[in-house]
């Protein structure tokens, strides 16, 4: 595989002690990522870079070098693409970044660098860099001290014979500028890089060169880098080759509950919906129900039914789709609207029945026993609206009004007693709601 | 034994990582945390792990969280994105996507609602590991 370029990102520039500037667009995992880096003193990189080559770039009258230095991010990701990165300096001075990436890229291969410092033009000749293998690729960097005497002109740079600027064709003022070319065993790039194709520079300019080989992924790797497993992420062995083997971590699969009433914020006055979404390939399709009920449990499969009036147009969707949900729809007094899933199930068993005046489709499914656990106690839930309560020596049940902060395994109290929820039987229809609340010492 | 249709680790491998990550959670000066934020990494809830937060089961290596202590009074107002595991410092740990539900779903922590109100009491029902 040889090394593609990617793209490059016209030079950002600042007189500042940071300076933040985007990475190309188009990345892909395990893309090459470098940035050219002009600075009047010591640069700090972002988090995740590495530098690879360094050279001073003198500027005119100052005691201290500027520098030219290329980083390169130490893993790329399409989460990369156009990312924001913040170069940084201590003092006060000129910064400017430019960004090259490129693809198949097994590693920076050599580096070599050169510096002039005090230029009678605006070029520079770059260190002579050959290919040794078939699909290289071979860069060539530049940096000029100081640009501002050339007033009123577009700066147009001119890279080596036989390489393509990378960096944009012009810019307001170019401090960096990258060239490519794709390179066998038998190419090279030297002679000059000039920062601007006209006139020379009225006083003496410092300029800095880097040039870099890069070496092919599919070719003998320099290096094997292994990581250790971290926490919930995968054993990779091997890094930018042809593919990758991931080995998953000891760590086993995490699951999280967390519970939050919000009870103190719903208006109390504002009408409680019901609505089920039909969950299709397509997204979710919202449709209208006028009953449901359903059974949430600890110690059983958990069920769920909605009705849903007139059908006729819904039939498709409803055939699409692969699961069913069913919520609460609430108000808070801010006005707010919030949905509280009450459950969710598989489509496994759809009935449309037919009369002579009604038309409708019952949608059921049943779902795995909810998961046993030990509620913190500050979440047990009192019982409100009851009618009954029976109790056997196995089985107590309380039929009252829904609590829709409570679920199986909580602690529920009724009529003082507490009790340990291992079942809810919800009824909802027509303006009318309640459910069962219930105990049980043995499984049904 | 027979061939493995999955790479498989043994028990005790397991037990020394949910070990290590339990110590992790214990590793500050006191409990570790599990904190919910929302996309813009605001603070809504905070809850406390007891100390130390869980055990790890000798023959499975399941790493089962104890009590953790609700916060009965949430931080901000604002839509949960994901939550935190965290030392006593705050250094987190393990971060997990929330999702709103009732079932259990791996690698996510779900909110029997994602919409959290300033004031209002959240609490951490289970976590486990493995």
């Amino acid at each position: 595989m040889a090394v593609s370029w990617v793209a490059g990102t016209a030079p950002v520039r600042d007189t500042n002690t940071s300076l933040s500037a985007n990475a190309p667009a188009g990345l892909a995992d395990f893309d090459a990522l470098f940035a050219a880096v002009f600075a009047g003193s010591a640069i700090t990189a972002p988090s995740g870079w590495t530098q690879r080559a360094a050279t001073s770039v003198f500027t005119d009258g100052y005691a201290l070098p500027g520098r030219l230095e290329l980083w390169q991010k130490n893993s790329v990701t399409t989460a990369d693409s156009s990312a924001s990165f913040t170069w940084s300096q201590p003092d006060f001075e000129m910064l400017s970044v430019a960004y090259a990436a490129a693809r198949g890229v097994n590693a920076v291969d050599s580096t070599s660098t050169a510096t002039e410092s005090s230029s009678s033009d605006w070029s520079i000749t770059i260190p002579t860099m050959a290919g040794t293998d078939a699909g290289q690729m071979l860069l060539a960097i530049a940096a000029v001290s100081d640009l501002d005497n050339v007033g009123g002109e577009t700066r147009t740079p001119v890279p080596p014979s036989g390489t393509a600027l990378g960096t944009g064709s012009t810019a307001d003022e170019y401090r960096v500028a990258i060239a490519y070319r794709t390179a066998g065993a038998s190419d090279s790039i030297s002679g000059a890089f000039a920062l601007h194709d006209t006139g020379s520079p009225p006083t003496a300019v410092g300029l800095g060169a880097i040039s870099v080989r890069l070496s092919a992924v599919g070719a003998t790797p320099s290096a094997i880098i292994g990581a250790d497993s971290p926490l919930g992420a995968a054993y990779v062995l091997g890094y930018q080759m042809a593919g990758v083997v991931a080995v998953e971590s000891p760590l086993g699969a995490v699951t999280a509950r967390g519970w939050h009433d919000f009870s103190g914020t719903l208006d109390p006055t504002a009408q409680v919906l019901y609505v089920m979404d039909l969950i299709t390939p397509d997204g979710d399709v919202r449709v209208p129900i006028s009953s449901w009920q359903g059974t949430l449990q600890t110690d059983a499969a958990q069920y769920l039914q909605c009705v849903v009036p007139n059908p006729g147009d819904l039939v498709d969707t409803i055939a699409d789709a692969t699961e069913f949900r069913v919520s609460r729809q609430l108000r808070t007094l801010a006005g707010d609207q919030i949905d509280v899933q009450i459950g969710q199930a598989p489509v496994q068993t759809v009935q449309y029945a037919r009369g002579s005046t009604n038309y409708s489709a019952v949608i059921s499914g049943y779902v795995d026993a909810a998961v046993s656990a030990e509620w913190p106690a500050d979440t047990a839930r009192t019982l409100t609206g009851i009618r009954t309560i029976f109790t056997t020596a196995t089985t107590t049940r309380v039929s009252c009004s829904i609590d829709w902060l409570l679920s199986p395994g909580q602690q529920a109290i009724a009529d003082g007693v507490p009790m340990t929820v291992s079942f809810i039987n919800y009824t909802v229809s027509d303006g009318t709601s309640q459910m069962d609340v219930g105990e049980r010492t043995e499984a049904p | 034994m027979p061939a493995p249709s999955v790479a498989t680790y043994a028990a005790s491998v397991k037990v020394a990582a949910h070990t290590a990550f339990l110590n992790l959670v214990d590793g500050g000066s006191g409990a570790g945390l599990i904190r919910i934020r929302d996309s813009a990494d605001v603070l809504l809830a905070e809850c406390t792990c007891s100390d130390p937060a869980g055990t790890v089961n000798g023959t499975t290596g399941t790493l089962t969280f104890s009590a953790v202590t609700s916060d009965s009074s949430a931080n901000n107002s604002g839509t949960a994105a994901y939550g935190e595991i965290c030392d006593s410092a705050g250094t987190v740990l393990l971060s997990l996507p929330a999702q709103a539900g009732t079932s259990l779903v791996s690698g996510k922590i779900v909110l029997n609602t994602l919409t959290i109100a300033a004031g209002s009491p959240v609490a951490i029902v289970s976590v486990t590991v493995g």
